[in-house]
């Protein structure tokens, strides 16, 4: 660390969706994370932060059990805004990996709220990890969410 | 009820051009760890994504333990690169809390942090906050809180 600043905290992780409501409804009911708030944004503040003007916007916070914080927009203008197309392969795609305790379970319930599974599941075979399952999904918004069941050795970079 | 619970994020990640520049920039700049650097096999690219590519992976831990992953894909050839502006839907964005964003915004041009627009300055006691983004379109807001009085 060269700088004469320090980063402190991570805030959130945060995503532009198209439809607030229906993106809070799956982040509570299907993964249970709890609301924290919802707000309106303040045009005048997105244009000084982005540069983008007559973008009014609906915001949504949701906490995912552990404590990290995720920011949901929704912006209703401009007119002209569009809809990220991305793969995973594409530089500047991202996505949000959170741990479950049961990865077929989420599978089998994944469709009705609207998420798709990539492709398939991978099961890891390489200690200390052996047994670790992941799965890639993708919500109507073009979000990406991992999936990951560790196996009993748990998370191997958690710090506590 | 569905049936499972979620116990944890586990990281925030992205797609990078060039794996050992995003490094540098998330330890030298923003002062997050180094945790591991590794590579990912092909199979299992190709069974998560669809996609069989082999990547390199660095993951990066920030102060406060929210590890980011970043994924440099050497393949497929006709891979691309995310346009977005960020009221698209499906952008993104992280935001990272910051002591000094006035020296923060003086370092960002060294790691090509460009600032999107300007500064918010809020007399509400919300932070302040500003936008950047780095070559590969990846969005970081930096955000300090009110300086206590007294």
């Amino acid at each position: 660390m060269t700088g004469d600043f320090k980063v402190v905290d991570t805030v959130h992780s945060a995503f532009t969706v198209s439809n607030l409501d229906r993106t809070l409804s799956v982040f509570r009911d299907f993964l249970g994370c709890e609301v924290v708030v919802q707000d309106a944004g303040t045009p005048e503040i997105v244009k000084t932060l982005t540069g983008i003007e007559n973008a009014p916007c609906k915001l949504g916070f949701v906490r995912v059990p552990g404590g990290h914080m995720i920011e949901f927009i929704e912006y209703e203008g401009p007119s002209d805004r569009g809809q990220v197309v991305s793969r995973p392969c594409d530089t500047g795609a991202a996505h949000i990996a959170l741990a479950v305790n049961d990865l077929d379970a989420a599978l089998a319930n994944a469709g009705d709220v609207g998420l798709t599974l990539y492709n398939g599941v991978v099961t890891i075979d390489d200690a200390p990890m052996t047994g670790t399952r992941s799965a890639y999904f993708r919500d109507p918004d073009g979000l990406t969410i991992e999936l990951i069941q560790w196996n009993e050795n748990g998370d191997p970079f958690k710090t506590t | 009820m569905a049936g499972f619970n979620v116990l944890s994020t586990v990281h925030s990640a992205f797609a990078v051009s060039d794996l050992e520049r995003t490094i540098k920039m998330f330890d030298e700049f923003l002062g997050f760890e180094i945790v591991m650097r590794d590579v990912g096999q092909p199979e299992l690219v190709e069974t998560l994504t669809g996609i069989r590519a082999q990547v390199n992976l660095g993951f990066v831990r920030s102060p406060d333990g929210h590890m980011i992953e970043l994924v440099e894909w050497s393949e497929p050839a006709d891979r691309g690169k995310v346009d977005y502006r960020i009221c698209d839907t499906g952008a993104w964005h992280m935001a990272l809390e910051v002591d000094d964003l006035r020296a923060a915004m003086d370092e960002a041009p060294n790691y090509g942090l460009e600032i999107y627009n300007g500064v918010v300055e809020r007399d509400d006691g919300a932070r302040r906050t500003a936008y950047f983004r780095d070559p590969d379109g990846i969005t970081i807001e930096l955000a300090q809180r009110p300086r206590s009085r007294g």
